[in-house]
C-alpha cells in the first residue's frame, strides 16, 4: 500500500513574510560581519595624533598658564603624555577627561590632561613637544612658544593683588631673633589661597602668633591684607637669604562695563553682579641676608651661643633654716633671644650644699612683634653644714647684638643662715611647704625600691595545689550531690502520695504478713473455720495488692488466671490455686480439722506467700 | 516557670555540674601535683615521725627567716639563693617572689627583678608596694615600651584584677554553696524572692566560676615575659641567620605568642613582634622552674 503524506497548502502571505524574515537575518549578519572586518582593520591601520595648545601665549610671572595635552586615536590610549622638561615653570597636573565616539562604525577615542604652569621668570620659552610612546613608536605634538612678562610692580599699576616678604633685620648674627613678614594684600575676594612658604633652610623657626587679617590703604585704594609673622633664628652664616615664596589663589572678578549687551542685561543691579574668577600664583622676591657671625673678642668661657637681651633674678623660699632642711632656688631668666638653647646656670658648684636641680620650664609669649622667653630653673638645696652659707651670683652671659657686645646678666649673692641641728635627723628628701596657703608640689629628689615583706605571710601557701586543690573542687561537688539526694527523696514522697499502686505494692507483703500473724492466733481452735478465710484472704490480698486488682472476690480459677498472665509458670499458678480451692474446702466443707492440720495449712500459706511476692 | 519545671531544671543543672567537676577532676599538667612527693628535705630526716605538710611548712619557714636575715645584712646573694629555694620547693607566694624582686635589684640584675615582681602581682594584685617597686624596675629599663592605657574592662571586671586564684576559687566555693542552699530552698519553698535569688546566685557562681578558670590560666600558663639577658637580638624568623628586626634590653616585658625550636615569637606592648632566643627571657606563669641566675 503506497503511503502519501499530505500538507497543507501554504498561503502566499505567509511565504512573503517568511521570506523578508530571512532576507533581514541575513543582511544583519553581512553587516556586523563587514563592521567586524572594517573595524579591525582601523584598529591595525589607526594612528595617534597628539596635540598641545595654551591658554594664553602672553602672561605675567603673576598669572598660570593651562596647557592641554589631547591625545586621539582609534585604539586604546596610552593613559599619560611625557611632558618636555620645564625648567622655568612650576608644573601641576590639573584633571583629565576621555571620549569615545562611534561614528558609522569607527570607533575613535580622544583624551585630554590639563597641566597649570606657574612662570619662574620672564623671558621667552618654548615649551617643547609633548610625546607618547606606544610599542616603541613616538608620536609628539608641535612645539609652543611663550613670552613671560614682569609683574607690575610700580604704585600706578597696583595689581589687583601681590604678596610681599620682608624681615626686620637684614644683617642679624647667628643666633639673632630676625622677625620675618608675609603680607598677602588683595583689592578684591580670594578664595582657595594657598601659601607655599619658603624653606627657611638653615634656621631654627618659630610662629609668632596666628595670621592677622587688617586693611590697609596703597596709592589711594583700599587693600585687605593677611599677615604671618615669624620668628627666625639663623643657626649658622651658610642661609645668606630667605628664599622666594608663591602664593597661588582665585581672584573673583566683577565683570567691568566693557562688555555689554547681552550680559549687561543680567549683568545690572537687579538681577545682581556677576563675577568671574582669575587664577593667580603670585611670587615674592627672595630676601638677601648678610648673617655675621659672633665675635670671638670679649666671649665669655661659660658663653652657650645665647644672643639678645637677658635680664636673670633669683629667689629662695626662705633665708633661715637649719643643717638637713631644704629650700628651693628659683632662678628666673627672661629676654628676647634663643632663651631655649640655654641648659644650664653658671656656676653649677655650691659648697655647703647638696644641689638637686629639677628640671627647667619654659614659657613664651609675644612681646610687640617680638618672641619673648621665659626660662626657670629650680634647685632645691639642702645645707649640709652651719653657718652663714652663700649662695653665689647665678650668671647667663649673652651676646647683645644691639650693642654689639658680650654680657653677663645676673643676680646678687643670696646669704643663708644656717643653724645647726640638734636633733641629728637624717637628711629630708622632700620639703613642705611651712605657711598656709603657700603650698607647693612635693619634689622627689631620689627614687629606690620599698623593703622587703619580713611578716609571716611569706610563708602561708597562695596558690591552689595538692590537697586543698582537691578539698576544693569536692566541696563545690558536695552541694549538688546533696541537692540530688534532696530532690530524690521529695520526688519519692510525692510520688507515694500520687500513686495508689505503688503503695499497695509497697505495702502488699506487710499486710499479708500480718493477716497470716492474726489467723495464727486461731490456730488452736479447731472450731474457727474462719481461720481459713483468713488465710485465703492474705493470700488473695497479697495477690490484688500486687497486680492493682480487687481479688478478694475473685474465685481460685481466677486467680490462677492473673497469675498466668502475669508471666507466672504453670506450675506454681497451678499449686496456688489448689492451695485456695483446698482453703475454700477447709472453710466451707470439711468439718473439723486437727491442730497439726492447720499449722501445716500456715506454713504452706506463709510459703506461698513468700514465693507470690517474689515473683510478682 | 512553675515550680516542678524549675526542679526539672535544677536537677538536670546538678547532674550537669557533677559530671562537669568529674571530667576537671582529672589533675592539670600545669597544676602542681599533689601525689608528687618533694625530695626529702634534711629536716625530714631528722624527725620522720612528723608529718610531711608540718614538717615542710617548718622548712619553708626556717628558709624564709635566713633569707630574709641575709637580705636585711646586705648578703643579697645568699638571700637570693635561699627564696629561690623556697620557689623550687613549689611554695607559690607572692611576698616570696616580692623579695626576690628587691634582691635582685640590689643585686643590679633588672631583668630578673621584674619578672618576679610580675609573678608576685599575679598572686598579690592590690599590693601597694609590689606596684611601687614594679613601677621603679620598670623605670630602670632602657627600652621604653608604650603600653595601652587600662581598658575599661579593667574596671568592669574588677573582681578580676583585684583578686588572685585563690580568693577568686574561694569566693567561687561560697558562692557555689549560695547557689545550691537556694535551690534547695526553692524545692521545698515556693516564693518569688527565692527564685530571683536562685538565677542571680547562679549568674554570680557562673562568673566567678569561668573568672577563676581564666584566672588559673593566667596564673600558671602566663604569656607574659621579660627580657633577662642585657640585650638581645630579635629577629624576622626563628634561627640565627633571619634578619634582625630590632634589640631589646634588659627588662623589656613582651607576650609570648609562640614557641619553635627553643625560640619564642614575642609582641610588644606598641605591637611589634618578632622572635627571640627562649634562654634570654623568663616567663612570668608560676612555676616552680626558676631561671638560673647569673
Amino acid at each position: 500500500m503506497a503511503r502519501s503524506i499530505m500538507r497543507a497548502p501554504r498561503s502566499p502571505g505567509t511565504e512573503w513574510s517568511r521570506e523578508i524574515l530571512h532576507r533581514g537575518i541575513r543582511l544583519l549578519l553581512g553587516l556586523a560581519c563587514v563592521g567586524l572586518l572594517v573595524s579591525g582593520a582601523a584598529a591595525e591601520s589607526g594612528a595617534f595624533e597628539v596635540s598641545a595648545w595654551v591658554d594664553k601665549t602672553e602672561a605675567t610671572l603673576e598669572d598660570q598658564i593651562f596647557l592641554t595635552v589631547s591625545i586621539s586615536g582609534q585604539r586604546r590610549l596610552p593613559s599619560d603624555p611625557i611632558l618636555p622638561p620645564l625648567p622655568d615653570f612650576s608644573v601641576t597636573k590639573g584633571g583629565s577627561s576621555s571620549q569615545t565616539r562611534i561614528v558609522n562604525g569607527s570607533i575613535s577615542t580622544s583624551v585630554e590632561a590639563t597641566y597649570l604652569l606657574a612662570p619662574r621668570r620672564t623671558g621667552s620659552f618654548t615649551i617643547g613637544p609633548v610625546r607618547i610612546e606606544q610599542k616603541g613608536r613616538t608620536h609628539q605634538s608641535q612645539p609652543i612658544s611663550i613670552k613671560i612678562l614682569p609683574a607690575a610692580t610700580s604704585t600706578e599699576e597696583r595689581p589687583m593683588a601681590f604678596v610681599t616678604q620682608h624681615v626686620d633685620v637684614r644683617d642679624p648674627y647667628v643666633h639673632q631673633q630676625i622677625v620675618y613678614t608675609f603680607q598677602f594684600l588683595r583689592r578684591v575676594q580670594s578664595v582657595e589661597a594657598q601659601w607655599d612658604p619658603p624653606s627657611f633652610q638653615g634656621f631654627w623657626v618659630e610662629d609668632l602668633g596666628k595670621e592677622r587679617q587688617f586693611e590697609k590703604v596703597l596709592n589711594g585704594q583700599r587693600y585687605a591684607v593677611t599677615e604671618i609673622k615669624k620668628a627666625l633664628y639663623p643657626l649658622s652664616e651658610n642661609p645668606g637669604q630667605i628664599e622666594e615664596t608663591r602664593l597661588t589663589c582665585k581672584l573673583v572678578v566683577q565683570q567691568g562695563g566693557a562688555q555689554r549687551g547681552m550680559d549687561s542685561f543680567f549683568g545690572d543691579s537687579f538681577f545682581g553682579s556677576r563675577g568671574q574668577t582669575i587664577t593667580k600664583n603670585l611670587g615674592a622676591k627672595p630676601i638677601p641676608l648678610d648673617i655675621r657671625p659672633l665675635p670671638e673678642a670679649g666671649r665669655p668661657e661659660t658663653f652657650e651661643g645665647l644672643v639678645g637681651s637677658f635680664v636673670v633674678r633669683a629667689d629662695t623660699g626662705q633665708n633661715r633654716l637649719r643643717v638637713g632642711d631644704s629650700t628651693t632656688l628659683t632662678v628666673t631668666v627672661t629676654g628676647n633671644g634663643n632663651l631655649r638653647d640655654l641648659v644650664e646656670l653658671s656656676p653649677q658648684d655650691m659648697p655647703g650644699f647638696k644641689v638637686y636641680p629639677d628640671k627647667p620650664s619654659f614659657e613664651v609669649d609675644m612681646q610687640g612683634d617680638r618672641l619673648h622667653g621665659t626660662k626657670v630653673f629650680k634647685k632645691a638645696l639642702v645645707p649640709i653644714e652651719h653657718g652663714i652659707l652663700e649662695i653665689p651670683p647665678q650668671e647667663v652671659p649673652y651676646f647683645d647684638p644691639e650693642k654689639g657686645s658680650y654680657q653677663i646678666a645676673g643676680t646678687a649673692p643670696i646669704r643663708l643662715t644656717v643653724e645647726e641641728n640638734g636633733e641629728k635627723e637624717p637628711l629630708h628628701l622632700v620639703t613642705a611647704a611651712a605657711l598656709p596657703g603657700s603650698k607647693s608640689s612635693i619634689k622627689i629628689l631620689g627614687m629606690d625600691i620599698l623593703p622587703i615583706h619580713t611578716g609571716l605571710a611569706g610563708a602561708r601557701r597562695q596558690a591552689p595545689s595538692g590537697m586543698s586543690l582537691y578539698a576544693t573542687l569536692a566541696s563545690l561537688l558536695l552541694p549538688p550531690c546533696i541537692f540530688l539526694a534532696c530532690y530524690g527523696r521529695k520526688r519519692r514522697q510525692e510520688r507515694l502520695e500520687i500513686d495508689q499502686h505503688i503503695v499497695r505494692r509497697k505495702e502488699a507483703r506487710k499486710k499479708a504478713t500480718r493477716l497470716l500473724r492474726e489467723a495464727k492466733r486461731r490456730i488452736h481452735q479447731p472450731e474457727d473455720k474462719e481461720y481459713f478465710g483468713e488465710l485465703s484472704r492474705a493470700l488473695k490480698g497479697l495477690v490484688g495488692d500486687k497486680l492493682n486488682l480487687n481479688t478478694l472476690a475473685c474465685t481460685p480459677v481466677e486467680i490462677e488466671r492473673c497469675l498466668l498472665n502475669k508471666g507466672m509458670g504453670e506450675e506454681k499458678a497451678k499449686g496456688a490455686r489448689e492451695f485456695l480451692e483446698e482453703l475454700e474446702y477447709d472453710q466451707y466443707v470439711s468439718t473439723r480439722l486437727e491442730a497439726g492440720e492447720r499449722e501445716a495449712r500456715h506454713k504452706k500459706a506463709q510459703k506461698l506467700l513468700a514465693q507470690l511476692d517474689k515473683r510478682l | 516557670m512553675n515550680e516542678p519545671a524549675v526542679n526539672k531544671t535544677m536537677t538536670r543543672l546538678s547532674l550537669a555540674w557533677v559530671l562537669l567537676f568529674l571530667i576537671l577532676w582529672i589533675p592539670s599538667p600545669a597544676l602542681p601535683n599533689p601525689i608528687e612527693a618533694p625530695a626529702r628535705t634534711p629536716l625530714e630526716e631528722a624527725e620522720p615521725s612528723r608529718g610531711t605538710a608540718a614538717r615542710e611548712q617548718d622548712d619553708i619557714h626556717s628558709l624564709l627567716f635566713r633569707a630574709n636575715q641575709a637580705y636585711l645584712e646586705d648578703r643579697h646573694e645568699e638571700a637570693q639563693g635561699l627564696y629561690e629555694m623556697i620557689v623550687e620547693r613549689g611554695h607559690l607566694n607572692g611576698h616570696v617572689f616580692f623579695n626576690l624582686g628587691n634582691t635582685h635589684i640590689r643585686l643590679g640584675e633588672l631583668g630578673r627583678a621584674i619578672l618576679n615582681y610580675k609573678k608576685a602581682s599575679v598572686l598579690l594584685p592590690r599590693d601597694g608596694d609590689l606596684k611601687a617597686n614594679l613601677q621603679y624596675a620598670r623605670s630602670l629599663a632602657k627600652d621604653r615600651i608604650e603600653e595601652a592605657s587600662p581598658s575599661l574592662w579593667n574596671t568592669l571586671a574588677f573582681w578580676y584584677f583585684g583578686m588572685n586564684l585563690w580568693e577568686l576559687l574561694i569566693a567561687f566555693v561560697l558562692l557555689n554553696l549560695l547557689f545550691w542552699s537556694s535551690a534547695l530552698f526553692n524545692l521545698y519553698r515556693n516564693s518569688e524572692w527565692a527564685k530571683w535569688s536562685l538565677w542571680l546566685s547562679l549568674l554570680l557562681t557562673l562568673v566567678l566560676g569561668a573568672s577563676a578558670g581564666i584566672k588559673a590560666r593566667e596564673s600558671f600558663r602566663n604569656a607574659g615575659g621579660v627580657l633577662l639577658e642585657d640585650e638581645a637580638p630579635v629577629r624576622a624568623g626563628f634561627s640565627r641567620n633571619d634578619t634582625t628586626l630590632f634589640v631589646l634590653h634588659e627588662g623589656a616585658e613582651f607576650t609570648i605568642l609562640d614557641e619553635e625550636q627553643g625560640w619564642w615569637k614575642i609582641a610588644l606592648a606598641d605591637g611589634k613582634k618578632g622572635w627571640v632566643a627562649a634562654p634570654s627571657g623568663g616567663r612570668v606563669a608560676l612555676t616552680r622552674d626558676h631561671p638560673i641566675a647569673r
